[in-house]
This record gives C-alpha cells, sequence and structure tokens, in this order.
C-alpha cells in the first residue's frame, strides 16, 4: 500500500450504520410510503428502484412511482413505464409509473372548468366560464398542485401495499409534502366565506330552506382527503424519507439543510444512505494517483458523515459498472437491505 | 471553439447560464466562469436561483440571505433567502393595511390569511423569481451568472416568465374593463386617480418586469445558455430532451461543457475494475457526444481527483474550463 495511504485509518461501513435499513424497517413493519431525497445526481433514482425491487422480493406489491418533470426510470428499469402503472417484466408485484406531467395538468384543468362552470350555474352567474378557468389554472403553482395531487390519488386508491417515490431533485420534496397543510389552510379559508355566503343566501331567500350546496359538499370532501394525505405524510410509522448523499461535501451540506426543514415540518425522516463509497481495499502498492486521492477525500467526508448523521442506514460501494436494468438493481437492493 | 474565445467573439454577452441535470456540476462551472471574468477585470455576480443552492458550500462562505457579498475582487455572489424575502413581503402588506386603516393591530381574521397566502406553493419561486429581477433590473455589473435549478425546474422557471404575462395580461385586461364603469363613478366623484387605477398601475408594473426578465432569458445578444453534459448515457438522453423543449422558449443554447471525463491515460495505471469499465463505458458515449453535439462543444474537463470546494480548487478548475491558454478577453 502507498505511504499515504497507509497513513489514514480507513471508516468501516459498520462504523457508520449504527442501525442497518433492514433493522430500520422491521422496526417499523406498517412501512408503506417510502421517499428518496437529496442532491441531484446522487443515485436517488437507483436507490428507490432497488428499494422497489426489494419490497417486491419479499412478496409485497409495490409500486416505484416518479413525480420527476425528467424522468429516467423507464432508463434504469430498462421498459417503458411512462403514463400509466405497468408491472415490472420478470418481478411479480412489482410496478412502476412515470407520471405524465402534460396529462395530469390537462386532467385537472378539465376538472375545474367542470367546478367552475358547476358553480357559476349553481349561482345563477350568467358569464362565460372560460375567462375564469383560465385565470385560474394560468396561476403559477397550478402544475406544482397538480402533481401533489396526483401523488395524494394514487396513495388513495390503495392498491399496493408499499409505495416508493422517486421525487423531484429539489427541494421542492419539502414542499410537495408541507403542501398539504397550506390546502388545509385554503380549504378551511373558503369552507368559512361557503358558509357566509350561504348564510346570506338563506336569509335572503323567500323559501327559507336550505339548499343543497354541491361546492360545500366538495370542500368538505377535499378537506377530508387533505386531512388524511396530511396524516400519511406526518405518521412516522407509515411514512418514511430516505436521504442519500455521496462522500462529498455539496451532497452532505444539502441533505443537512433537508432534514433540518423535514424536522421543522414534522415530516417523518427514516435515514442517510450513503452512496458511491470506493472500497479502500482495491488499493496497492502500485494503485494510481487519481485513485488513491479519490479515496482520500472519500474517507475525509465519510468521517464527516459520521459525526454528523447518526442515522445512517446503509453504505453502497461504487459498483464496477452504472446501475441500469434489473440484474444491477438486484445488487443495489442487497447492499442498501443488508 | 472554446469557451475563452466565445466570450472574446461575443463582447455583448451580459448573462450567463449553465444548466442541465443534478449533479454534473453546474454550480462549480458557474462559480469557475464568475472567478475568471472577474479575473480579466469585468465586475461580476454570480447568484443561484435554487431554493437549495450550493454557492455557500463551493465558495466556503455563508452567504445565504445576506445580499450581494463580495468574495474577492470584482466577484460577488448572492444566494437568495426566499423565505426571508417572503417574510418582507408579508410585513409589507401589514404595513399597507395599517396605514389604510388606521391600525395598531393587524385582526387576527386577516394575519391567517396573510399567512395563508404565503404559504402557496409558488410563492417561493414567486420570491426568487422577483429578486432576481431587482438584481438584473438594478445594474452594475458586467457579467451576471445564474446558477441554475436542474433541468424540469429550469424549465419551470422559463415557462414561468411567460405564465405570469399571460396571466397579469388576462387580468389586466379584465381591470381594464371595469375600469371603464369606475371612471364614471370618478366623474361623478371628481377624483382624479380611481382605485381601479392604482391597481391597474400596479399590474402594468409588474407585467414590465416580468417581461423585461423574460426578454433576457430569450435574447441571443446577450444572454449565453450552457448545457452541461456528463459521458452518460441517462445524461446525454435527459440533454438531448431538454435541448428541444428549451429550443421552444427560444432560449439562445450557445454550446456544451463536457464534464467528468475520466482520462483514457488510466487505463496505462493500476487503477479498479469500477475505473477500467467507466472508461470504456465513456469511450462510446464521448463518441455520441461528438455527434449529437458536433461544433457546439466548448470545453471538456476531466474528473477531478477531489471534489471542487474553495477559491484554489476554484481556479484551478476555471483553468481547465477555459483552458489555460485563454488569456484576455481583449
Amino acid at each position: 500500500m502507498n505511504t499515504a495511504a497507509a497513513q489514514v485509518s480507513f471508516i468501516p461501513a459498520e462504523e457508520l450504520v449504527r442501525e442497518s435499513l433492514v433493522a430500520f424497517t422491521r422496526g417499523h413493519p406498517d412501512l408503506k410510503y417510502v421517499f428518496f431525497g437529496g442532491k441531484g445526481g446522487v443515485g436517488k433514482t437507483v436507490m428507490a428502484g432497488a428499494a422497489a425491487l426489494w419490497y417486491a422480493r419479499q412478496g409485497r406489491k409495490t409500486l416505484l412511482a416518479s413525480t420527476n418533470p425528467v424522468h429516467s426510470l423507464s432508463a434504469l428499469l430498462g421498459q417503458n413505464v411512462f403514463g400509466a402503472e405497468r408491472q415490472v417484466a420478470g418481478v411479480p408485484g412489482f410496478y412502476a409509473y412515470e407520471i405524465d406531467t402534460a396529462d395530469t395538468i390537462k386532467r385537472s384543468k378539465d376538472e375545474i372548468r367542470e367546478k367552475i362552470r358547476w358553480f357559476l350555474k349553481y349561482a345563477d352567474i350568467p358569464t362565460e366560464s372560460d375567462a375564469f378557468v383560465e385565470t385560474a389554472t394560468m396561476n403559477p403553482s397550478f402544475e406544482e398542485s397538480a402533481m401533489f395531487e396526483n401523488m395524494i390519488n394514487i396513495m388513495f386508491e390503495d392498491k399496493y401495499e408499499v409505495y416508493v417515490f422517486d421525487t423531484a431533485p429539489t427541494a421542492n420534496a419539502r414542499r410537495l409534502l408541507g403542501m398539504s397543510k397550506v390546502y388545509s389552510l385554503w380549504v378551511e379559508k373558503m369552507m368559512e366565506s361557503r358558509k357566509e355566503a350561504q348564510a346570506m343566501r338563506l336569509a335572503l331567500s323567500f323559501r327559507k330552506r336550505q339548499e343543497k350546496d354541491p361546492l360545500m359538499d366538495y370542500l368538505v370532501s377535499f378537506r377530508g382527503r387533505i386531512g388524511q394525505a396530511n396524516r400519511l405524510l406526518t405518521d412516522a410509522s407509515r411514512t418514511a424519507f430516505y436521504f442519500v448523499t455521496l462522500p462529498e461535501a455539496l451532497p452532505i451540506a444539502v441533505i443537512r439543510r433537508f432534514i433540518g426543514w423535514f424536522h421543522d415540518f414534522g415530516i417523518p425522516v427514516g435515514g442517510v444512505v450513503v452512496n458511491g463509497v470506493i472500497d479502500p481495499g482495491v488499493l496497492s502498492a502500485s494503485t494510481s494517483e487519481f485513485v488513491l486521492n479519490r479515496v482520500m477525500m472519500q474517507q475525509e467526508y465519510l468521517g464527516q458523515i459520521r459525526e454528523l448523521f447518526p442515522d445512517v442506514r446503509a453504505v453502497i460501494p461504487l459498483f464496477e459498472t452504472e446501475v441500469q436494468g434489473l440484474g444491477m438493481l438486484e445488487r443495489v437492493a442487497e447492499v442498501l437491505f443488508r | 471553439m472554446s469557451l475563452a474565445q466565445f466570450f472574446r467573439d461575443n463582447p455583448d454577452i451580459r448573462y450567463i447560464m449553465f444548466g442541465g441535470k443534478g449533479g454534473l456540476g453546474k454550480t462549480t462551472f458557474s462559480a469557475a466562469a464568475a472567478h475568471w471574468l472577474a479575473e480579466r477585470g469585468y465586475r461580476v455576480l454570480v447568484f443561484s436561483v435554487d431554493p437549495q443552492a450550493s454557492l455557500s458550500d463551493i465558495f466556503e462562505r455563508d452567504i445565504f440571505g445576506r445580499g450581494e457579498v463580495e468574495i474577492g475582487p470584482n466577484l460577488y455572489a448572492c444566494e437568495i433567502d426566499a423565505d426571508r424575502r417572503i417574510a418582507e413581503y408579508q410585513e409589507e402588506v401589514r404595513q399597507k393595511i395599517r396605514d389604510m386603516y388606521g391600525m395598531d393591530q393587524i385582526p387576527d381574521e386577516i394575519e391567517n390569511y396573510i399567512r395563508a397566502a404565503s404559504a402557496e406553493p409558488a410563492m417561493e419561486e414567486s420570491a426568487i423569481f422577483d429578486q432576481v429581477v431587482d438584481i438584473v433590473v438594478k445594474g452594475g455589473y458586467d457579467y451576471y451568472i445564474y446558477d441554475l435549478v436542474p433541468l424540469g425546474h429550469a424549465l419551470y422557471y422559463l415557462s414561468m416568465a411567460s405564465v405570469y404575462d399571460a396571466w397579469i395580461t388576462r387580468i389586466t385586461g379584465l381591470r381594464e374593463e371595469m375600469r371603464k364603469y369606475d371612471a364614471v363613478v370618478a366623474t361623478i366623484r371628481r377624483e382624479k386617480e380611481t382605485e381601479e387605477d392604482r391597481i391597474l398601475n400596479e399590474l402594468i408594473y409588474i407585467r414590465d418586469r416580468i417581461n423585461k426578465s423574460s426578454s433576457i432569458l430569450t435574447d441571443p445578444q446577450r444572454t449565453a445558455f450552457f448545457f452541461v453534459v456528463t459521458p452518460e448515457e441517462m445524461v446525454i438522453e435527459d440533454t438531448i430532451k431538454a435541448a428541444g423543449l428549451f429550443s421552444k422558449y427560444e432560449v439562445p443554447i450557445r454550446g456544451y461543457v463536457v464534464n467528468r471525463v475520466v482520462p483514457p491515460a488510466l487505463l496505462e495505471q493500476d487503477i479498479p475494475e469500477y475505473l477500467r469499465n467507466r472508461i470504456l463505458m465513456q469511450r462510446g458515449n464521448m463518441d455520441r457526444i461528438h455527434r449529437e453535439f458536433a461544433g457546439r462543444i466548448l470545453a471538456q474537463v476531466p474528473e477531478m481527483e477531489r471534489d471542487i470546494r474553495g477559491m484554489i480548487m476554484i481556479d484551478k478548475m476555471a483553468g481547465v474550463l477555459f483552458g489555460n491558454s485563454g488569456g484576455c478577453l481583449e
């Protein structure tokens, strides 16, 4: 071994992983909604794919879903899973789904158009609804809300025993989940004003008879759904959010911030997965300087990870080839749930 | 052509953007380009529009939410704190209410409403977007370097400009119509500026700001957008897809920078299997990159021995990115 390499003491995986992902999963038998987050390029999609495969191999009907605007599940699995839930060839109980953003948005738009028409008719407002629809759906937050709705819908259909989400690569995951809180606030607000309007209508009406209010019914059911989503997403026995990092400064800094935010939001953090670790065992006296330097850098950051994250669940080695296809995913799953 | 040559040949370029998937090196290149231009005597601002920005980490300085921070001679960096921006905005609204109604305290009812409105999902993006407009409209720098969010969300930002524009045009239209009636009332009351006027003016002001910033994003005279790509199959696929989408928004894509190319010379040395495979895999993918992006590759950056962080490494990276023969711009 090189003299420089001989001077550092390498950090064994056992020292980082105090409770493994397998142990954590056993300790949370009701875990049903699993998310992977972290900086771009750290391997979130691969981890989500491996976790979903593992759950399916355990005999649990599993859906791997991507809400990412730029999908990579099809490329990862080597089969087209865009636009619909499809069974992954060769693995019983394993389904994958890349959500079609354009389609989701179109459907939400149609739904809103329907609701607005219905409302205008109900309220006896003789106006063309298109202008209202346009104003409501052109709102920049509309797309994000639609994707969130879609995610909740998938969860509520409850066709699977486990859901693994490959989420968007930015801070949006936090907001995506935090939004359920926001929605409740909005709906409360709308219901209040709806009640007022109803009371006014009743007061002004000759018949003094309470009429059926479809909009109010909708709000009540919407509030129910949001409340349910909120309960699911903040329930530590059913939901876990894992953070993936590489032994490098930037990805570590990003997940440190993430974890802080998630604690603030009361969203359950399942722990940290360290990816892309080069096995120091490959080093020998003749090892290239380039490799040696990378290993040394990684060891330095693994030291940091040991200090910063007491909840590391797995350390994944840098494989000799890119992870693509079920065969490679199988290998990742093996290490992830070792 | 090299990146250095590009800047020499295009002296009117003011706005520089590096785009691409997450984890490819956008922040690194933004920092390196900013440093390189600043060293050549230009006043440069590099700022991040990503809510999970990494400029603080790469410059090893806590700049988050501190405005435009001087990093070195001519070099300034900025990480926008959206939450703070939102809080400031809320306070502004409260102040307006206090002034308008002569209140000392905001009623709970209204306070709840202000909070709910600020928690609206697009608020964070809007806040950042707004600050970017502020920075750009204010001027004062020779170069502005946008450290962009990953692909999908960068598209979101780009589309947001046109979405906002359409939205406000729509609302302005409705308002203008209402003003007709309002003007009659105002004439009767002999008021000069109606309430509707004030709202309309505010909307027009907002729209002008948005137009200004979206016109920058699509102005080939002043803006250069570079894609970062790595010799990996999935990354190449995504880049081609994204480049198509960006073209639709008329973003002036001026070239590609290839990052993380493992030096093939390492094949001669004692290296582990993963690295050997990677070099061989990259070989095929490099061919593909040269075919797909022929004539538009401005730099090829090797995989470094360690991650880029701190001015010494940024300087080293700038040397590689611009080629050591880069020299002066003039």
